[in-house]
């Protein structure tokens, strides 16, 4: 019995000396905020970062500034394993992703985003980049929805003033017609959109039965890609929503073979609709 | 110089199996689909988080880390998910549930005695429930039905048999994180912090060292017990992790196998494990049984053990860790029924590279205060040494090399060394399902002790994850 007592007190010793073992650096770090450098004054940009510290220290940081640095912490934790410390799609666990097909991680100094309301070979928007953030990307990103607005705002920042370094469009030239009224879906307007699949030649890429046929297309790094089923929505990254459908078909998907189509409707945006409405109706939607 | 002598009909039914081995499923159908419980509830693929299951790679790790989370974001909201207050509820079981069948369903040993061959079916299942109950409490529950385990019984002795319950970890797992920090959206800057996380019940500390004993790509081959209850063959098991001492029993007196992962690098074991990460440096310490005694330890002192690692990399397609561990089994295990303290310190290591996964470490054990009876007789240290390498040559193949080298202690009269090579290979018909190929070869010496009583081990087998 005595030596039982004895072990429990040296266990319970042992437990409560790592839980200070463990604090203490935790402890020092916050001193660190109280003793923040004068490094902090350099702001905008994101030298100096290291030493900022608390928002009330810096009433003069412009409130973009502060979102970027909440969003440089939010990428250091967890979008870098995947996206890279630079943001090159190179993070250390991306080619397990995509090993010998696409999709990987992309990079996102290249300039080249997908998922955009803007025209093909533009820049995306920040309320898309936030989009993305937002809902993830099936089968390869997380939805990091709980970061909450302000947090997914912050990280898309960080992105495009750390990685793509240009303003981003705030506007854009696709006209986005309302799902509503004459654009509804009907049996007609799908029926339309069967034959523009032809007439587009949608059907070189995504076989006749929408399955996707092509076997030999590479993206834009050269990676194996196929064209997804157009039969089967969970496969869709860009939202499969009716309007999401509409977007990716306006814009295409830059870094792909997939092309935007954006000229060629302009002004006949009821085409396209007729198209949505044609691949909603191979999902039985 | 390798001996191949086995009869002839021992050729024909390797030759067999190889050939049904990877002709017949070329039939079934092949396609990449996520399917265990995380990927079903995040909508991902396996290979987000996994090189190959069961190895992790870098978000894996970090979900691992973050207690089944993604790191920066608490789930409560996510897509399947309802919660109840503070509590997460599951729309889907699936969301939680997985089920592991693996081993070798044939297996032919040569070189030894004796020689056999053996079909089998897959020698553990394993179920497993993991998730969230609130953003800062997780679970991790796994059962298992294990066929053919080795287990030690009185006087040296052994026994197979099948073993029902529990399986290798079984814990619930605390961020105190939130409560002693605040919500991570409040500290802004400074390296990233995450944890402490406490996990209770049965746990396998080494999930976070750079080399964990569970996620092995090569399974163990079980080994071979006579009539009598004498071991003729051990366990094959990472050398490194192993017991490594001849002729140690537990605190209740039953016979230790040699190649048994033992203390830290136990496969799980019963304790309390607190670990935390600050930027790239992660300190762990706990508290354990250490022998897979169970509940009922006779040895009430429990065995403490610390833990550093230090993470690298994070552009490049690169990434990898060093860990360092001392470990202190408290008079954890018996020499001639006398109790004896056992110290394990140890180093691992880590690197990818693209599709390239290194792996190894090198652990010491030291035995201290052995009955005079045995002062004489019993080598009081041992060293074991595993490296593995894992390549993703294409979409569906795997290819693994593994060394393992052991410099075996324990009584004098008993002990041999052990160093073998295994190459592996495992084709993935699908992202869940692999068969695999593999041969161990015995590159030392060849004898009748039961860690050298192979030249060639030829086994085929399959691992199925849902
Ligand atoms: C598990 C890996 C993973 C993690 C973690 C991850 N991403 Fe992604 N992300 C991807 C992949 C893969 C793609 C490309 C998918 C595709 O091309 O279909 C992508 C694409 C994106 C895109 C869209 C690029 C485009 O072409 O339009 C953005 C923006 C993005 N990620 C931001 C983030 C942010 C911000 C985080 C962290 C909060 C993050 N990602 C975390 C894997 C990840
Ligand atoms: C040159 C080949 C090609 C042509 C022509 C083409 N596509 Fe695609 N499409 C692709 C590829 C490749 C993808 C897959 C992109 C990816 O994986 O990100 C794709 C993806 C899509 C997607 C799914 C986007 C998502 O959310 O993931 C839709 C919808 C789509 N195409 C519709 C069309 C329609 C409608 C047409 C004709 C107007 C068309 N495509 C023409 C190659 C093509």
């Amino acid at each position: 019995m005595q030596q039982t007592k004895y072990n429990i007190k040296q266990s319970a010793l042992w437990l409560i000396s790592l839980f200070l073992l463990l604090s203490a650096p935790v402890q020092s770090q916050e001193m660190d905020h109280s003793t923040m450098g004068k490094g902090a004054q350099e702001m905008p940009g994101m030298k100096g970062m290291k030493d900022m510290s608390t928002m009330d220290k810096m009433p003069e940081m412009s409130s973009d500034a502060m979102a970027v640095m909440k969003g440089k912490m939010i990428y250091n934790m967890s979008c870098f394993l995947c996206h890279g410390t630079n943001g090159e799609g190179d993070g250390p666990a991306s080619r397990f992703i995509g090993p010998y097909s696409h999709p990987r991680p992309n990079n996102f100094t290249s300039g080249i985003f997908k998922f955009r309301s803007t025209e093909s070979g533009d820049l995306p928007m920040l309320t898309d980049l936030m989009r993305t953030i937002r809902e993830g990307i099936p089968g390869y990103m997380p939805s990091f929805r709980n970061l909450g607005e302000d947090g997914i705002k912050a990280v898309a920042l960080y992105i495009a003033k750390t990685f793509i370094q240009e303003e981003l469009p705030t506007t854009t030239t696709i006209k986005y017609a309302k799902h509503v009224g004459p654009y509804t879906y009907s049996a007609k307007s799908a029926s339309r959109g069967g034959m523009l699949y032809n007439i587009m030649k949608c059907n070189e890429c995504h076989g006749n039965d929408g399955k996707g046929g092509r076997m030999d297309l590479r993206d834009e790094r050269k990676i194996m890609i196929h064209p997804v089923d157009l039969t089967r929505q969970e496969t869709f990254g860009n939202g499969t929503s009716h309007e999401d459908i509409y977007r990716t078909i306006m814009t295409g998907l830059d870094g792909t073979p997939m092309p935007g189509y954006n000229d060629a409707f302009k002004g006949e945006e009821d085409s396209a609709w007729d198209l949505v409405h044609y691949i909603l109706s191979l999902q039985g939607r | 110089m390798l001996k191949w002598t086995r009869p002839l009909a021992h050729i024909k039914t390797t030759i067999f199996l190889i050939i049904m081995g990877f002709f017949v499923p070329i039939f079934l159908p092949t396609s990449v689909e996520a399917i265990p419980a995380f990927a079903r509830k995040y909508d991902m693929s396996c290979t987000s988080c996994h090189t190959k299951a069961p190895r992790l790679n870098a978000f894996g790790e970090a979900f691992h880390m973050a207690g089944y989370q993604i790191p920066q974001t608490q789930e409560g909201e996510l897509r399947k998910k309802r919660q109840i207050g503070r509590i997460h509820s599951e729309t889907e079981l699936m969301n939680i549930f997985a089920l592991r069948a693996t081993g070798n369903f044939a297996e032919s040993f040569s070189g030894g005695k004796p020689v056999e061959t053996n079909l089998a079916l897959p020698r553990e299942i394993e179920l497993y429930f993991g998730g969230t109950f609130t953003d800062d409490i997780s679970y991790f529950f796994n059962f298992s039905n294990e066929i053919d385990a080795i287990e030690g019984i009185d006087n040296a002795l052994f026994e197979k048999k099948t073993v029902f319950g529990l399986g290798k970890e079984f814990f619930l797992m605390f961020n105190l994180g939130p409560s002693i920090l605040g919500p991570p959206s409040d500290h802004m800057s400074g390296p990233m912090v995450m944890g402490p996380m406490v996990m209770v019940g049965k746990v396998d500390p080494s999930t976070n060292f750079s080399y964990s004993t569970n996620r092995q790509l090569i399974i163990k081959t079980p080994g071979r017990v006579d009539e009598a209850g004498n071991i003729q063959r051990f366990t094959l098991t990472p050398y490194a992790f192993a017991a490594k001492f001849f002729g140690l029993s537990t605190g209740t007196g039953k016979a230790i196998e040699v190649t048994q992962s033992v203390l830290y690098n136990s496969a799980g074991d019963f304790g309390v494990d607190v670990h935390a990460m600050l930027g790239q440096w992660m300190l762990q310490a706990g508290i354990m049984q250490g022998i897979n005694a169970g509940t009922s330890d006779v040895n009430e002192k429990k065995d403490p053990y610390l833990m550093a690692r230090m993470n690298f990399g994070g552009a490049h397609y690169f990434s990898g860790s060093v860990s360092g561990l001392v470990n202190w089994g408290n008079d954890t295990a018996m020499v001639n029924n006398q109790l004896i303290d056992w110290f394990r310190y140890g180093f691992a290591g880590n690197v990818k590279y693209k599709l390239l996964d290194i792996y190894g470490a090198i652990i010491w054990d030291k035995i201290s205060g052995l009955p005079p009876s045995a002062a004489a007789t019993f080598d009081d240290s041992a060293l074991g040494l595993t490296i593995e390498g894992d390549f993703l040559m294409t979409d569906q193949h795997l290819l693994s090399l593994r060394y393992d080298h052991m410099e075996a202690g324990g009584f004098v009269g008993q002990k041999a060394d052990g160093k073998t090579l295994t190459l592996q290979i495992r084709k993935y018909y699908r992202d869940n399902f692999a068969v695999f190929l593999r041969d161990t070869v015995n590159v030392g010496k060849v004898s009748e002790n039961p860690l050298q009583n192979f030249r060639n081990l030829i086994a085929m087998g399959i691992d199925f994850d849902f």
